[in-house]
């Protein structure tokens, strides 16, 4: 008979062996560190401690078993208790700086090579000495946690008052053998997990994750209020559930309420020890998917039904890792290897309630004793005890911040108490602010203040009474007193008169920018009636259109204005202003035009094609007037520059700000509109304090700024401000106001100062008598930190839209607490110090191949490089399977880069590319970096997008005629390098290459680049390695390899 | 003097001194290449710059110590090394030649690293995953899957790099084959690139036998900005490597071999103005 050989070791099991390789996939190490700590109030005794270890360890065989890889796959082999010695470490620490120490501590990393998978330590501190055993994932959790620290107090506490340990401590603890998982259960799993997507279990608030995550965690602990734990335990009973149970399910609301799910899945650990084991020291955890659909209609005995379903379903199938299921599961979409099918956990274990315990002659507390990281993107760890109810909120630093958390605590509770209130309320309706956001929204929207005089008209006309000789228009080497802008308004309202416009009657102004537009404008007032800004300049279609869509009674046109044929409105010609100041002066006190009534209709571009009008009140006006005349603190002595195509909304504030305070405008040259240098000399010549404009035109002035802006009051708007821009305007010396509003709610509905060193620029805050919230997409509101749809209410509001009741109760609604409103459109988030982040439009967040792209966030990165001025992404093909993204780029003035033939500076588009990459998911990389001398505005200077979207679909289309065609051109044709550029156009799809296109760079990869040589080798009839690509990936480069001396005589450089 | 058969010459062939340079730079990529850093020194640095030719698998020369091979020609060569290069997984071997250059000539060699990094199974791995990647616009979703299954299944499996090289090897051609299809490529040219994939396979095993860290001690380290890149990547993986003195830049990864601010700081590392 063979002697028989002991076999030490044996392979891991499945279990096992997929946590082992998580722990190899994830690039940070230390994440499956887990941790038994304590602080104790005085010193510890070394020895007493060390004696306690080496008892445990022999108790233990799971502290003693080691693993490692070996030519059969993952091993594990338990170690005999003689051959090993856990000495624990002596380490140090400064009174306060335990926990860091220890963290630190239990976050070193171990190496899975046959190495112990425990180490403890000592630390020393004059607050009290800690003790540590930190211990691997592999061979440990949260229960095995429980029980060493009982046994350790027991053992210590024998051990440091000189008497023997305890007897059971003597003994090996038998170790706990899992069955294998049972065939029904994992059916059961598979059902449960049919079709579930973690994609859609992304919060609507914090950020996306990095690329490669980090996995950095931390955490914060609450208890619930006496308030919440009773109404907690009440629950409890009245919906028959257990207390984890109501707690799992509150947990889902939140999680719903904050835009996870609607099919809503939930990790939980599930302990898998048998009975007897249940002091079993070891990996015995599962970690089980809970699916819980919420649906917001219903009430929240409905969720807690579901998720006691969900929860005793998943225990009495806790027998199957989930991992097993892993390969069979969806992984597109925003599932990665970190969150195959969930990405918050849940956890719950019942607690003695004892914060502080005997440990030898003194008393110890229990250490959290964190690794520092987070698996799971958030985990809420309740602990109960009979009096209180602690929740241990952890998370992943990369994607949520310690204010979205402490809010999301805040919240769950607020969620908590709502729901015991009204149990069958929809659970959409309960109210989802905690105290927190309510503060923050408060002070943010208490904004209310009169609006004195009510309209810019009869704050104008206390200005003509008071200062009637004081200039009012300069510019153009004129200059206009008050009392005559006033005598030629009131020339307007006679004329206007006679040609039969009645009051509400809507007359439009074609003229530019000048004192005769300024007179028209409260001329169209005082005989009643609503103004029509329109820019000459305009193309004659959109001129055309908006005469007749307006109904317009009549047109005041300036000399050399040519309106379209077939205008039906009345034609006034604009008298040159008369320089005649005489005659009575108004009587400031005879008030202006109805408040409530129509100042006037503005046009913007609707996002359907056609401009819609947008009718503004008297009120509305005079308030953000007014506003900005007081937070700009305007005086008489100022300027104002009047910058802005009258067409614009904003262009009103320019014209009615010094006017309403006796101060100057200024009318800027249309030059000054493109040209930085004449704006700023405008700007000296006429000392103008405040000059307001888009970043489209801030960045031509800021270029040349040059110290000229010091000590200005600067306004920008219209766009967002990116950050580089801010910090250069900042940098100039001048006071910077970000501001922002859509034309509906007048103008301007938020402002804020721009700080010197800013990175991300938020909107400011609500402006007077204005109101800002964000909802969701069913409309209900949002709380801090968490991203929706801007909707502003208040003084602002506009009127409605003209003739377009459908999309005037569309965009304005009504809500209980503001009242009516505009829906903005806009993509937002309140911070908490009240203000207001934009974070794009909802119409420009779009979902390509299952990922969610904000276009503004690719932007952003794609500007951030110094050879980019300014940038726009749209998407090509939208809703269609080969949907791409195209990045139009403006190149910065001066960079670096190489300079093009004609002067023009050029962008490194393969660096961009590569850049781009390094930051953004793969699916949020443009395919296609197009570069253009400067990128196409809109007709209010906004960057057009939809001129861009028209013609990247037109590029799109030409190039897949071009690549139906062949290689058919006769110049692609001649020389070896056009035959090759040919090659290249083809096999790429694309015709915008050049000769220096590097085909890897260009879209291409291995295959294609093997199909690109076999074309070469067929069409030019000579042999090409695919290694010959590789080095030489440009088709000129190609050329000159294969065709020294026919090289292309035109290659620049080398 | 014949052309190198193991080195590719990047530029000022005739110089006094050589450069060597190491990478695996036979695969389209988006990273920056060492043909970029050599444009950038061409002026700077008076020193012929050679970069190292993957060798082909299967042809036998697999066998051969690597290190070796390229030494050989330098050796034949005659000229003196004023420094190796080596990016990624190239400094591995740039630290064997520095080393054995050191005892051979008269002053050792500087060695600079590119984001260095180690090879071993988790490298091969997390390799063919890439190579998956950029193949998966011609495959079916059901062919991704099943190839990263396989893949996974292997890496579980096999422990020895020689092993799980030959396994992933295998699921490279099954995985291969309809996309090569799908793309009407001839024999010539799918051997070809599997070829590719097999040499740079054999790129890796070949790197997990060498032990760098010895040699990097000595070295110069330059550290792009990317978190899990070169030493960055390490120390997030609780492992602190020492070098002699390490370089950070705010350069990506992708950009480190083509940056003009790294190639000033490499010219001024090898003291480009040092009389030859």
């Amino acid at each position: 008979m063979p002697e028989a050989t002991e076999v030490r070791s044996r392979p891991a099991d499945s279990k096992e062996h997929a946590l082992w390789l998580l722990d190899e996939l994830v690039p940070v190490k230390g994440v499956n560190n887990l941790s038994v700590a304590l602080q104790a109030d005085g010193p510890l005794l070394g020895p007493a401690l060390q004696g306690t270890v080496d008892l445990l360890l022999r108790r233990h065989e799971a502290l003693r078993t080691v693993f490692r890889q070996e030519q059969a796959g993952l091993v594990k082999e338990v170690l005999d208790p003689a051959a090993l010695r856990i000495e624990a470490e002596q380490l140090a620490a400064e009174p306060g700086e335990v926990a860091a120490v220890v963290g630190e501590f239990i976050a070193r990393p171990f190496d899975i090579d046959g190495r112990p998978l425990v180490r403890a330590a000592r630390v020393r501190c004059a607050d009290g000495d800690a003790f540590c055993l930190a211990v691997h994932h592999l061979v440990f959790d949260t229960v095995s946690g429980a029980v060493l620290l009982e046994e350790f107090t027991a053992g210590y506490t024998a051990l440091a008052a000189g008497a023997a340990p305890p007897a059971e401590l003597l003994a090996a603890q038998p170790p706990y053998r899992e069955p294998a998982p049972r065939a029904a259960a994992v059916e059961y799993w598979r059902g449960q997990l049919a079709g579930a997507d973690a994609a859609g279990l992304a919060l609507w608030c914090g950020s996306e994750d990095l690329p490669e995550p980090t996995l950095t965690g931390d955490q914060i602990t609450a208890d619930l209020s006496p308030r919440a734990t009773e109404v907690l335990r009440r629950l409890q009973k009245e919906l028959r559930a257990p207390e984890a149970v109501v707690l799992l399910a509150a947990y889902g609301l939140l999680l719903a309420r904050h835009g996870a799910g609607p099919d809503l899945v939930v990790g939980t650990p599930v302990n898998v020890r048998a009975r007897e084991a249940s002091r079993a020291v070891g990996y015995h955890v599962n970690t089980l998917p809970l699916r819980i659909p919420v649906d917001l209609g219903g009430g929240f005995r409905d969720l807690v039904r579901t998720a006691r379903d969900a929860f005793l379903g998943a225990v009495a199938h806790a027998d199957v890792p989930v991992d097993v299921l892993l390969p069979e599961l969806r992984r597109d979409g925003g599932a990665s290897w970190r969150n195959t099918v969930f990405r918050h956990l849940f956890n719950y274990v019942p607690d003695d309630g004892r914060t502080s315990f005997p440990l030898g002659d003194t008393t110890a507390r229990r250490l959290p004793g964190e690794n520092g990281f987070s698996k799971f993107d958030l985990e809420f760890f309740f602990l109960s005890s009979a009096d209180k109810v602690t929740v241990r909120a952890a998370y992943y630093t990369q994607v949520l911040d310690r204010a979205d958390v402490q809010g999301l605590l805040e919240r769950f509770e607020a969620l908590l108490l709502a729901a015991a209130e009204g149990p069958d309320r929809p659970m959409g309706e309960l109210p989802l602010a905690g105290p927190s956001d309510l503060a923050v929204l408060a002070a943010s929207n208490d904004t209310a203040r009169p609006v004195d005089p009510p309209s810019v008209l009869a704050a104008v006309r206390e200005r003509v009474a008071l200062t009637p000789s004081a200039p009012a228009v300069v510019g153009d080497g004129r200059s206009t007193t008050y009392a005559e802008l006033w005598r030629a308004a009131e020339h307007t309202r006679d004329v206007l008169a006679d040609a039969g416009v009645r009051a509400g009657g809507i007359v439009a102004l074609a003229a530019p920018r000048g004192p005769e537009l300024a007179a028209a404008a409260l001329g169209v007032w005082l005989a009643g009636a609503v103004y029509l800004p329109v820019d000459p300049e305009h193309p004659v279609q959109r001129l055309a259109y908006v005469l007749e869509d307006s109904g317009a009674q009549a047109v005041l046109t300036a000399p050399g204005v040519e309106l379209p044929e077939g205008v039906r409105a009345r034609v006034v010609p604009l008298e040159p202003l008369a320089r005649d100041g005489s005659g009575p002066l108004p009587d400031p006190g005879a008030g202006g035009p109805d408040p409530d009534c129509c100042a006037y209709l503005i046009y913007t571009s609707g996002s359907t094609g056609k401009p819609k009008g947008t009718l503004v009140g008297h009120r509305s006006l005079a308030n953000v007037v007014q506003h900005f005349a007081e937070e700009l603190k305007v005086t008489a002595d100022d300027a104002v520059l009047w910058l802005t195509t009258f067409a614009f909304d904003i262009s009103a504030l320019e014209l009615f700000l010094p006017l309403v305070c006796g101060g100057r405008l200024v009318v800027a040259s249309d030059e000054a509109r493109t040209d930085g240098r004449a704006l700023l000399a405008e700007v000296v010549a006429h000392d103008v304090g405040i000059v307001q404009a888009t970043p489209t035109t801030w960045r031509v002035v800021a270029d040349a700024a040059d110290g000229q802006l010091a000590g200005r009051r600067l306004v920008c708007g219209g766009e967002p401000l990116p950050p580089a821009l801010a910090r250069t305007l900042a940098a100039s010396g001048g006071s910077l106001l970000n501001v922002y509003g859509p034309s509906e709610t007048t103008i301007w509905s938020t402002s804020g100062p721009v700080p010197d060193e800013v990175d991300r620029v938020d909107v400011g805050r609500p402006i007077a008598n204005t109101q800002v919230f964000v909802v969701d997409p069913d409309g209900r509101e949002l709380p801090v930190g968490v991203q929706g749809e801007l909707c502003i209410a208040g003084a602002g509001v506009a009127l409605g839209y003209h003739n377009r009741p459908e999309l005037t109760a569309d965009r304005f609604r009504d809500h209980p607490a503001y009242g009516r409103h505009y829906r903005t459109g806009d993509l937002a988030r309140l911070r908490p110090d009240g203000s207001v982040e934009l974070l794009g439009r909802t119409d420009r967040q779009i979902k390509l191949r299952g990922h969610r792209i904000e276009l503004g966030e690719v932007e952003a990165v794609l500007l951030d490089r110094p050879d980019v001025r300014d940038v726009a992404v749209v998407v090509v093909g939208r809703g269609g399977p080969d949907a791409a993204l195209v990045a139009f780029v403006e190149p910065a003035q001066g960079a670096e880069g190489a300079e093009g033939g004609d002067g023009v500076a050029e962008v490194d588009t393969a660096g961009l590319t590569a850049h781009a990459r390094s930051l953004l998911p793969s699916a949020a990389v443009p395919q296609e970096i197009v570069v253009l001398e400067s990128l196409p505005t809109t007709a209010n200077e906004k960057r057009d997008h939809l001129a861009l979207t028209r013609l990247a679909e037109q590029r799109r289309s030409e190039r897949s005629a071009a690549a139906g065609a062949g290689e058919a051109s006769p110049e692609a044709q001649s020389g070896t390098a056009g035959r090759l550029l040919a090659l290249w156009q083809s096999t790429l799809g694309r015709t915008d290459l050049g000769p220096h296109a590097n085909f890897f760079d260009s879209g291409g990869h291995s295959l294609l680049g093997a199909q690109l040589v076999q074309r070469i080798e067929k069409t030019l009839g000579v042999p090409v390695r695919l290694a010959d690509l590789f080095a030489h990936p440009t088709p000129l480069a190609m050329a000159e390899h294969l065709d020294p001396d026919a090289a292309a005589p035109s290659a620049p450089g080398n | 003097m014949t052309d190198p058969q193991t080195w590719r010459v990047l530029g000022n062939a005739d110089a006094h001194e050589l450069v060597l340079a190491v990478d695996f730079d036979a695969t389209g990529r988006a990273e920056g290449r060492f043909t970029d850093l050599a444009s950038g020194l061409g002026d700077l640095l008076p020193c012929s710059i050679w970069e190292t030719i993957p060798q082909e698998a299967g042809t036998g020369a697999g066998d051969a110590d690597p290190v070796e091979r390229w030494l050989e020609e330098v050796t034949a060569d005659g000229r003196p090394v004023r420094a190796v290069f080596g990016f990624c997984v190239g400094g591995v071997y740039a630290g064997a030649i520095a080393q054995r250059l050191a005892a051979r000539q008269e002053q050792a060699p500087a060695l600079v690293l590119f984001d260095p990094e180690q090879s071993g199974p988790l490298t091969l791995y997390s390799q063919f995953y890439k190579v998956l990647d950029s193949m998966s616009a011609l495959l079916s979703a059901e062919e991704t899957a099943q190839a990263a299954d396989e893949a996974r299944r292997a890496h579980e499996q096999h422990t020895t790099m020689a092993a799980l090289g030959a396994e992933l090897l295998d699921v490279y051609r099954r995985t291969a084959k309809p996309a090569f299809d799908r793309l009407e490529l001839d024999t010539k040219r799918t051997e070809e690139i599997t070829a590719v994939f097999a040499s740079f396979v054999g790129y890796l095993i070949a790197a997990a036998d060498i032990d760098p860290l010895p040699a990097w001690r000595e070295a110069v380290a330059v550290t792009s900005s990317s978190p899990t890149s070169g030493l960055n990547g390490s120390r997030a993986a609780g492992q602190d490597i020492a070098v002699g003195r390490e370089l950070r830049v705010d350069v990506p990864h992708v950009d480190l071999l083509r940056d003009p601010g790294v190639t000033r700081t490499v010219t001024e590392l090898l003291g480009a103005d040092r009389p030859a």
